[in-house]
């Protein structure tokens, strides 16, 4: 099994990341090219991080680089799904709320 | 000759009471992954719970890529537990880091590798020795 998988599925205007495995150092280059392809082409991308086992500090800074530029064209990047030590990470640096989906998000939808 | 000084050295290093002492090297960012699974493996086997061992793996893969960012020549980590208290030593040639910033905001991009360490161990201690930089994380049982 790949150390780490980024794969995306793409709906009109809504893009959906689907990460697993560890993401990491190694997994960097990966998640930054995709995610950046991603803020670039849907209004709103959703990053289901329920399949990592493990991220740390460079996972999230290529989610918060990725929310960033989103932000700066008026986009969304929201993460879904966490569990285990990837929601403990979100948690202690604030980063879950950061990108937790509002409820009320009409292009969450389906 | 050299074995004796070795051993000397292992036995002022650390206090009687200590019990066997697992060490890993790294070089590159495809080693966090065994480095991770070694501290996994070490720290699970001298009696740390699941969620205390989910913590230290954080702290030590957060160190080690520290070390391959920011140094060269790559660092090892070494495990072992005292009583109760397992400790790691993530050893490398970067200079000593600054402890005590608190966490970045949460849509800063840069700085967090250090505060998450911070954040998860019962204690974080920094110094310089011969072989290096030594962080040395403590997490209770």
């Amino acid at each position: 099994m790949a150390h780490f998988e980024a794969r995306t599925s793409t709906t009109p205007g809504r893009i959906v990341v689907t990460l697993t495995g560890e993401c990491d150092l190694a997994a960097q280059p990966e998640l930054t090219t995709v995610l950046s392809a991603a803020v670039r082409a849907a209004s709103v991308v959703v990053v289901d991080v329920g399949g990592l086992r493990f991220m740390d500090s460079t996972g999230l800074h290529g989610l918060v680089t990725a929310h960033q530029a989103a932000r700066a064209t008026g986009r969304r990047l929201y993460a879904v799904n966490a569990s285990g030590p990837v929601a403990t990470v979100l948690d202690i640096t604030g980063i879950g709320n950061l990108l937790r989906p509002p409820v009320d998000d009409p292009r969450l939808a389906g | 000759m050299a074995t004796d000084r070795r051993e000397t050295h292992a036995v002022a290093e650390e206090p009687a009471f200590a019990s066997r002492t697992d060490t890993m090297t790294y070089e590159v960012a495809s080693d966090l992954r065994a480095l991770r699974a070694f501290v996994w493996d070490a720290a699970t086997a001298r009696g740390l719970s699941a969620e205390r061992v989910e913590l230290l793996v954080l702290a030590v893969s957060e160190l080690a890529t520290n070390t391959l960012q920011h140094t060269v020549g790559g660092g090892r980590v070494r495990l072992w537990a005292e009583g109760d208290q397992v400790f790691c030593d993530v050893v490398d040639q970067g200079p000593a880091r600054a402890l005590g910033r608190d966490m970045p905001a949460a849509n800063a991009v840069r700085g967090r590798g250090l505060a998450i360490v911070e954040q998860v161990c019962d204690e974080v201690t920094v110094r310089a020795a011969p072989e290096g930089t030594i962080v040395r994380i403590r997490l209770g049982r």
